[in-house]
């Protein structure tokens, strides 16, 4: 249920495009990727049980795998 | 990695790792293609490379004592929002909650939100996780913390809005469609109640002035509501104080040591006693 100030119509444009994902392992923790061009892999969502994963930058949603290049945190 | 390279890296860089104590060991540089299962060995002479190359080390951070967590855009619920909006993904940052939780150098915790709003169960997942956090939180709206923005505002130990950040408090609505049963109607009140019940156990505002706010007619161009903007939300007794950065870290630093005191019971408190609000 969707409870926002935002028109239902520009929220939900373009929900009917297909996505694809796929599971990629990395690092010995499972991601759902998607394609991101020229062989390079999306993470959209990080699967792992220990929460310290959660606060890895290079595992947040949206990046690509491999390429966080700053510092460890 | 065995104990004897570890330490000779980290004489070598000694003065740094009086700031720090981390065992090198437990942060590892990313690796540099996808192959999983690249040992700790690579990773190790990648860093002696480093050192003996740039005469530096890459420093691992300790983790910071404060967290912040961003609560943007669309809160996403159980639908995979399309690419052009900006969300806040719950199963992420849930983890991310119970990681703050958990951690032994995590102190306090500070919610920053822009958000148009989303899912309803999924923001008041994120709302009662950061009201059940044992550790202070502060939340800062900046921008607009609207519709189920508002539970997750107000659901940490004190909250901040900025002078001009909005909030829109409107009633829960199927967008556009008529309600065409008993029902729907009913489940749509369940789940109005549900929030509202949320909002008055964690601010001062009381149930009838919430109810008010949200049935206004005249604010909204195409609902019933209220928008509230900066003060205003404050003397609706929604939001705690008018504020920005500065004050929310203040106020978060100055609940961190009020609670290692040990005298922070009524600096921790709900806000239905109105205690720690009357406080200042």
């Amino acid at each position: 249920m969707l409870w926002t100030i935002m028109p239902e119509e520009l929220v939900l444009a373009g929900i009917e495009e297909d996505r694809h994902f796929q599971e990629t392992f990395w690092q010995g923790r499972r991601f759902l990727t998607e394609d991101a061009g020229r062989g390079r892999r999306r993470i959209v969502r990080l699967l792992s049980s220990d929460p310290a994963d959660y606060l890895r930058p290079e595992y947040a949603p949206g990046s690509l795998i491999g390429s966080f290049c700053g510092e460890k945190i | 990695m065995t104990e004897k390279n570890a330490k000779s890296v980290w004489e070598r860089g000694g003065f740094f790792l009086a700031q720090n104590e981390i065992d090198p060991g437990d942060y590892p540089l990313p690796d540099e293609e996808f192959a999983p299962g690249e040992g700790a060995q690579e990773h190790n002479s990648s860093r002696l490379d480093l050192l003996s190359e740039l005469g530096q080390l890459t420093l691992p951070k300790a983790e910071s004592r404060i967290q912040v967590i961003p609560v943007v855009g669309q809160v996403e619920g159980h639908l995979i929002m399309p690419p052009q909006n900006k969300t806040t993904k719950y199963e992420h940052l849930i983890p991310q909650l119970v990681a703050v939780e958990q951690s032994e150098k995590v102190e306090g915790m500070l919610v920053i939100l822009n958000t148009v709003g989303g899912d309803v169960e999924a923001g008041l997942a994120i709302a009662e996780m950061i009201a059940s956090l044992s550790k202070p939180t502060v939340s800062l709206v900046l921008g607009g913390g609207h519709s189920i923005g508002v539970p997750i505002a107000v659901a940490a130990d004190v909250s901040f809005i900025a002078p001009t950040a909005t909030m829109t408090i409107h009633p829960i609505r199927l967008t556009g469609m008529v309600v065409s049963v008993q029902q729907n109607f009913d489940y749509l009140e369940r789940m109005q109640d549900r929030v509202i019940k949320f909002i008055t156990a964690h601010s001062r505002i009381r149930e009838e002035q919430l109810r008010a706010r949200m049935m206004r007619t005249g604010e909204l161009a195409h609902d019933i509501g209220t928008i509230l903007v900066g003060r205003e939300a404050v003397e609706d007794g929604l939001i705690d104080e008018v504020g920005g950065i500065g004050a929310a870290l203040g106020r978060l630093e100055a609940l961190i040591t009020a609670g290692k005191g040990g005298a922070a019971e009524d600096a921790l408190d709900d806000h239905a006693g109105g205690a720690g609000a009357g406080g200042h």
